[in-house]
C-alpha cells in the first residue's frame, strides 16, 4: 500500500491507468489492441447467436421438399438446401456443436495435460514415461486418429470431443513440463520446499501459476484447432452423428449442390471460417499481453 | 557422429513401436467386441465367432500383439473386411495420386513460402510484411475444404479454367496431370504456406540482427548475396525443422483435399473405410502415415548437419 502510494506520488496522474474513467480506458486497450477487440467482438457475436439460436431462427431439422435449393430471399436468408431446410437456421444452430466443441476440448486437453505436465516436471521418472508416452502419442497425425476414435466408437458429441482432445495432450503437457522445469530451480521454490511444504502444496501452489497465462494462450489455440478439427471429421464423415446441424456436416451432405446452390455450402464455411480467425486474433492478442517474450517475432 | 546416429534410430526404432502399440490398443479399448467391429455392422453371430477364432482374438493380449507386430513389420497390414483385399494392396494402387499431390505441395509451398518469408524479413513492417502476416493468420483459419470448394466455385464451375474434380494419372501425360492437380495444391498447400513463411520470417529476423549481416552490409555485399547466402543459409535449421513438423499438416490435409476434389488416393481409401467401418484400412494407414510423418522428421534431423556445418554430432 504504502509502496503504491509513492509510486502514484512521483508518476504523472494522466499515465496511471487506475485513475481514468472506466469508459476511457476500454477506449485505450481498444486502440491498442485493435486484433483482440476485433477478435473479441466477432466471437462474442457467434456466442449470442449460438445462446439465442432457438430465438432467432425457426426449426433447422424441417424439411419441405416443395421449397429444396430455393436462393436466399427476404424469407430465407441464407437460402434452403437441398431437403429444403432453411440453411440460416441450420447455420445458426451449427454454432452451437462448434462452440461447445471447441470449449470442452480446450478445457479438458488443458486440465489433464496441466495435471500430467506438472507431474511430469517434477518426478523424474514420471517424465521418462510419459513423455515417451507423448512421442509415441505425438508422431500419429491428429486427424487420423481422431477418425480411428470415432469410428471404433459410436458416433456422438461426446466421443468427438474425446478425439479431439487426446491429439491435443503432448502439446498443454510438453508446454507445461518445460515450464516447470525451468521454475522449480528458483530459489522461492527451495525455499519452501525446506519449509517443509507437501508435493501437492508446491506442485499447485508455487509452480502451477506460473503455467496459468501460457496456458491461456494455447487454450485459445487449441480452441480454434478443436472447431476446425470437428468440422474436418463432421465434414469426412467421422464427426457428430449426420442429423445434427453442424457446419462440417452441412457442407459435407450439400457438396453435390455446389454448382446449383452455392449458397448451402459457402454460408456455414464463412461461418466456420469467422469463427476460427476470431479465436486465433484473440489467441494472437492474449499471448501479445501475456506471453511477451514469444510475441515478438512469430 | 555415429553414436548420435544409433541413438537417433534406436529413439525412433522406440516412437514407432509406441504407435503401433496405440493402434493395437484402438482397437481392444473401444467400446465393443474387436471381432464384431472387424466382421463389420452386416455379420451374423456365426461369422463373428469364426473370426474371433481365425485372429486368435482369445489368446492373451500380450500374444496377439507379438504376432500382429511380426506381421506388421513383414509388411502385412492385414486384409480389408470389405473387399477382401490386402491393405496393403490397396496402398499401392492408390500411392500415385497421394505421392504425386503431396510432393508437388510440399515443392510449391516450400518455395512460394520462403521467398515471402525473406521478404517479409528483410523489409520488416511493409506492405509486403503485413499483408504476409495477415495472409498467414488467415491460413490457420481456413479448413482446408473451405479453401477447397471456393477454388473450385471460382476456377472451375465460374471461370472454367481448370476442372472441376479428378486426376489424372500422369502416365497419360504431364499436362492434364498437373491441370488435375493445381487446385488440389493450392487447397492443400495454404497452411502449410502459412506455417513455413512464418519461421521463415522469424528466423531471418532473428539472423538479420547478427554483426555478420552489418559487416556484410558494411563491406557492400549485394542485397541478394546477402538475404540468400549470409542470412537465409544461417536461417535454415529452424525453417528445415518446421518444413518436417509441418508434414502432420499435410498428412491430414491430404485426407480432406483428396475428398473435395474426388482424387482416388490413400486419403479417399481412409474416408471411404469410415462409412463402411473396414478397420483394418483405418489401422493400416495410420501406421503408414505415422510412419513417413516419424521417418521425415528423422531426416530432418539428419540433415542439420548439412545446413549449417557447425552442429555436430
Amino acid at each position: 500500500m504504502a509502496g503504491q502510494t509513492i509510486m502514484s506520488a512521483i508518476t504523472v496522474p494522466t499515465a496511471d491507468p487506475a485513475r481514468r474513467s472506466l469508459p476511457a480506458r476500454i477506449a485505450r486497450f481498444a486502440r491498442r489492441n485493435p486484433t483482440m477487440l476485433l477478435g473479441g467482438a466477432i466471437l462474442l457475436f457467434f456466442v449470442s447467436v449460438a445462446i439465442f439460436a432457438p430465438l432467432l431462427s425457426g426449426d433447422p431439422m424441417l424439411k419441405a421438399p416443395t421449397r429444396r435449393l430455393l436462393p436466399p430471399s427476404a424469407q430465407f436468408w441464407f437460402g434452403t438446401d437441398h431437403l429444403g431446410q432453411d440453411v440460416f437456421a441450420r447455420t445458426v444452430h451449427g454454432a452451437r456443436v462448434s462452440l461447445i466443441v471447441g470449449l470442452s476440448v480446450a478445457t479438458i486437453s488443458i486440465l489433464i495435460g496441466l495435471l500430467i505436465g506438472l507431474m511430469a516436471g517434477y518426478y523424474r521418472w514420471v517424465d521418462a514415461v510419459v513423455m515417451r508416452l507423448m512421442d509415441g502419442l505425438m508422431a500419429i497425425p491428429a486427424i487420423l486418429l481422431a477418425i480411428a476414435l470415432v469410428a471404433l466408437n459410436q458416433g456422438s458429441i461426446g466421443v468427438v470431443v474425446a478425439a479431439i482432445a487426446i491429439p491435443e495432450l503432448p502439446r498443454v503437457v510438453r508446454l507445461v513440463r518445460s515450464i516447470v522445469l525451468s521454475v522449480r530451480e528458483l530459489p522461492f521454490v527451495e525455499a519452501a520446499v525446506s519449509c517443509g511444504a507437501r508435493t501437492p502444496r508446491i506442485l499447485l501452489l508455487h509452480l502451477m501459476p506460473s503455467t496459468i497465462a501460457p496456458l491461456i494462450v494455447q487454450a485459445t489455440y487449441i480452441c480454434a484447432s478443436a472447431i476446425l478439427v470437428e468440422a474436418s471429421l463432421s465434414f469426412l464423415g467421422a464427426g457428430v452423428p449426420p442429423e445434427i446441424p453442424s457446419w462440417g456436416n452441412m457442407i459435407a451432405s450439400s457438396r453435390l449442390y455446389l454448382a446449383r446452390a452455392p449458397w448451402t455450402i459457402f454460408c456455414p464455411a464463412i461461418a466456420l471460417a469467422l469463427v476460427v480467425l476470431a479465436v486465433n486474433l484473440l489467441g494472437d492478442g492474449l499471448r501479445d499481453k501475456l506471453d511477451p517474450r514469444l510475441s515478438r517475432r512469430m | 557422429m555415429l553414436s548420435y546416429l544409433t541413438q537417433r534410430l534406436a529413439s525412433t526404432i522406440l516412437v514407432m513401436t509406441l504407435v503401433g502399440i496405440f493402434v493395437f490398443l484402438l482397437l481392444h479399448f473401444s467400446a465393443g467386441d474387436p471381432a464384431a467391429i472387424i466382421a463389420g455392422d452386416y455379420a451374423t453371430p456365426q461369422q463373428i465367432v469364426a473370426i474371433r477364432q481365425r485372429l486368435g482374438l482369445d489368446d492373451p493380449l500380450l500374444v496377439q500383439f507379438w504376432r500382429w507386430a511380426l506381421r506388421v513389420i513383414q509388411g502385412d497390414l492385414g486384409v480389408s473386411i470389405f473387399s477382401n483385399t490386402p491393405v496393403s494392396v490397396l496402398i499401392l494402387q492408390r500411392l500415385e495420386p497421394t505421392l504425386s499431390l503431396a510432393l508437388l505441395t510440399m515443392m510449391f509451398a516450400v518455395s512460394i513460402a520462403v521467398t515471402f518469408g525473406v521478404l517479409a524479413a528483410w523489409r520488416v513492417g511493409s506492405l509486403v510484411d503485413r499483408v504476409l502476416m495477415g495472409f498467414s493468420v488467415l491460413g490457420f483459419s481456413m479448413p482446408a475444404f473451405v479453401v477447397g470448394y471456393a477454388l473450385i466455385y471460382i476456377f472451375a464451375i465460374e471461370l472454367r479454367w481448370l476442372p472441376v474434380q479428378g486426376y489424372r494419372s500422369i502416365v497419360e501425360g504431364v499436362g492434364p496431370w498437373l491441370l488435375h492437380l493445381i487446385l488440389p495444391t493450392l487447397t492443400l498447400g495454404l497452411a502449410y504456406v502459412a506455417l513455413i513463411a512464418r519461421m521463415t520470417r522469424a528466423s531471418m529476423l532473428d539472423v538479420l540482427e547478427e554483426d555478420y549481416i552489418r559487416t556484410a552490409k558494411a563491406k557492400g555485399v549485394a542485397t541478394r548475396t546477402m538475404l540468400m547466402k549470409h542470412a537465409l543459409k544461417n536461417a535454415g535449421v529452424p525453417i528445415v525443422t518446421v518444413v518436417g513438423i509441418g508434414v502432420a499438416l499435410l498428412i491430414g490435409g491430404v485426407v480432406i483435399t483428396e475428398t473435395v476434389f474426388n482424387i482416388p488416393g490413400i486419403g479417399r481409401l481412409v474416408v471411404d473405410a469410415i462409412s463402411k467401418r473396414d478397420y483394418p484400412i483405418i489401422q493400416g494407414v495410420i501406421l503408414l502415415f505415422s510412419g513417413v510423418y516419424v521417418l521425415v522428421n528423422l531426416l530432418v534431423d539428419l540433415s542439420y548437419t548439412l545446413i549449417d556445418p557447425r552442429i555436430r554430432y
